[in-house]
């Protein structure tokens, strides 16, 4: 087996565990867990978190790709993995369909039930599945995958261009950014007014961003470099956003809030990458890169494994993280949502997801002949 | 009920037209206005007191002048399952209140909407529609049909904005209201960006918001409906507590809008 070089940074595997947590909890609506999560103390949530960390590692896998191999192996490469997501994506709407037919059956009485509009299935169940497979129809819960095909799709283009001139990859990806917060440039697929709930030609620039600190990784560029007063400006911005983000929750500080800061700050768009989130996620970047080196027991700890490999299993733990949080919702509603019966039911979720996590590390490491660390690569 | 029924059938007829007028107020009982105080109690931060509406003041100041509102939102498709709708209990509910005060003006409620109303859809049916016929107030009920069809929520509010600033370019007064509350439909989609746009739009704008989706959660909370019932009964119940609720801070949001406040 051919040695690999690199050492692993478990820090990309850690936060993208953390992450994958905080999609399962924050999927259970009306939990008081739920207010804990990561999205209700600043403006960006967990997709900042995936999307960079996984600019940041396709750029280093198909990077090694891209030496070794060439070009077209590289893009090849880059539409298996796409396809691996469209996959993911189909089952998860299948999922989806089946929890809105089984609510839609247990609540036909309920004030929501005509917004659901199961009628649309059963009047056109050709044209719904069609939809789903041609992702015409993106429900909100899951539209992360697409817009992580559409980033990967875009991907062989960024890597050969950043091999290139990484300022010219950086230059055009902000140019486009800018041209969506601008002029809205939306990226309608199929009729005039689709547009996608996180808009890929928006949020490929924290991509990009995540692809080229990949490519910088091993160097020290002076624009990645420690500068306390930035960091000072970081730990300014993220307070600015805990308190912003709790005046959300008491009334009178909210009207206070959006007198005084509300016409410079909102709207924070999240389907376009607002400016606020994505300095709030720099910030949280620039300051955890610091403060967590890369040998930090904080990931390198046996506590922290679980996480760990939550997040070096991120498709199957994501499609798993979305359907359990459904079961757990499901709990909730029979059982009662004391708070014994939430911690219960959101600590059993978090279990089963690590439970799938090291069975399939063990699943890589016993398979193919291999003994000892899995392959990097494949976990990406 | 068959009463009901047969309204139910005209306004699924009067559907394509995008209008329908609601059952005249003496069919709908509304409960005395202490109780329903006492049963459809929020805290006070959920029901603050809003600023004067001009429009509102002026026609309810003119004795007899006859007060029009009209309702936005996405049409219910099945509503001979349950009690009167919202736009009846409401005109009941100012009816009465009115009457209350001893002041004469009749009340009319319309309802103009379409089923699976996107903002945009709204806004167009308003610009068409319902600034025309220059109704004293208009409550913009956002429904969650851009949730459910993914409509971006930028775009989404954009449509919003458009559509309140031309009501307050037309100087119609407008009271909006937010996403109703459901759990079983959250599990499915998420309407937090949504209902974040709409608290910005309306603080930007200094409009008055009826906070639906944070009072339905709080009546959920405390236990006075159970929205987790798979049962039709108690799935019912609970939507008739939410909409004679929801009618009872609306109107009293008019009135004190109006001045009227006691």
């Amino acid at each position: 087996m051919p040695a690999l070089p690199s050492r692993r940074d478990l820090r990309l595997d850690f936060f993208r565990g953390l992450a994958l947590w905080f999609i399962f909890i924050d999927h259970v609506p009306s939990s008081a867990i739920g207010r804990l999560t990561f999205r209700n103390f600043g403006f960006s949530d967990a997709t900042e978190i995936f999307v960079f960390i996984s600019g940041y590692t396709a750029a280093i896998v198909y990077g090694r790709v891209l030496v070794r191999d060439g070009f077209l192996p590289m893009a090849f490469e880059v539409l298996k993995r796409c396809w691996r997501l469209y996959a993911a994506h189909i089952l998860l709407l299948v999922f989806f369909i089946a929890q809105i037919f089984w609510v839609s059956a247990r609540f036909g009485n309920a004030s929501f039930i005509d917004e659901l509009n199961v009628a649309e299935f059963h009047d056109n169940p050709g044209e719904s599945i069609v939809g789903g497979l041609i992702l015409r129809y993106r429900p909100v819960n899951l539209d992360v995958l697409p817009l992580y095909m559409a980033l990967l799709a875009m991907f062989p283009g960024i890597l050969w261009l950043a091999t290139r001139s990484r300022a010219l990859t950086f230059a055009a990806s902000a140019l486009l950014w800018l041209c969506v917060q601008q002029f809205h440039w939306a990226f309608p697929v199929y009729e005039a007014g689709d547009s996608w709930l996180f808009n890929p030609l928006a949020w490929q620039f924290l991509f990009v961003i995540g692809a080229l600190c990949g490519r910088a990784r091993n160097e020290d560029p002076p624009w990645l470099r420690w500068r306390p007063w930035l960091a000072w400006a970081a730990v300014a911005w993220l307070l600015f956003a805990l308190f912003v983000t709790t005046s959300w929750r008491y009334p009178a500080l909210n009207d206070w809030v959006e007198v005084t800061i509300g016409p410079w700050l909102y709207p924070i768009d999240k389907s376009n990458l607002g400016i606020a989130r994505l300095l709030h996620f720099g910030a949280l970047a620039y300051l955890v890169v610091r403060l967590v080196p890369e040998g930090s027991p904080v990931v390198s700890s046996r506590l922290a494994l679980p996480v760990v490999r939550c997040g070096q299993h991120s498709l199957i733990i994501f499609c798993l993280g979305i359907s359990f949080s459904f079961a757990a919702h499901f709990l909730l509603v029979q059982f009662g949502r004391g708070m014994a019966m939430q911690l219960a039911v959101i600590a059993g979720g978090i279990a089963l997801l690590s439970a799938v996590a090291f069975f399939s590390t063990w699943m890589k490491t016993h398979g193919r002949g291999g003994n000892g660390e899995p392959r990097p690569a494949a976990s990406h | 009920m068959n009463r009901y029924r047969l309204v139910a059938a005209c306004a699924a007829l009067a559907s394509g037209l995008g209008f329908a007028q609601a059952p005249p107020s003496d069919e709908v009982a509304v409960a005395p206005t202490a109780e329903l105080e006492d049963r459809c109690e929020v805290p006070a931060e959920l029901a603050p007191d809003i600023e004067r509406l001009p429009g509102l003041a002026e026609t309810l100041a003119a004795p007899g002048k006859p007060l029009s509102i009209v309702v936005l939102g996405s049409r219910a498709t099945h509503p001979a399952r349950r009690g009167p709708p919202f736009p009846a209990r409401l005109q009941a509910a100012l009816a009465k209140r009115l009457g209350e005060r001893g002041l004469a003006n009749a009340v009319n409620v319309t309802m103009v909407g379409r089923t699976q109303a996107l903002a945009g859809d709204l806004a167009g049916l308003l610009r068409r529609d319902v600034i025309p016929a220059r109704p004293q107030l208009v409550i913009w009920q956002v429904g969650r049909a851009d949730a459910r069809r993914g409509n971006p929520p930028s775009r989404f509010a954009r449509s919003l904005g458009e559509g309140l600033a031309a009501l307050q370019k037309a100087g119609i007064d407008v009271i909006v209201g937010d996403m109703q509350f459901h759990p079983q439909f959250e599990a499915l989609y998420r309407t937090d960006e949504y209902r974040h746009y709409v608290k910005w739009l309306t603080g930007e704008r200094g409009l008055p918001l009826l906070r639906r989706y944070e009072m339905i959660e709080h009546w959920a909370e405390a236990g006075r409906i159970d929205l987790d019932s798979t049962e039709d009964r108690e799935q019912a119940i609970a939507y008739d507590f939410i909409q004679e609720c929801l009618a009872h801070h609306a109107a009293r949001m008019i009135l004190a809008g109006a001045g009227l406040t006691r």
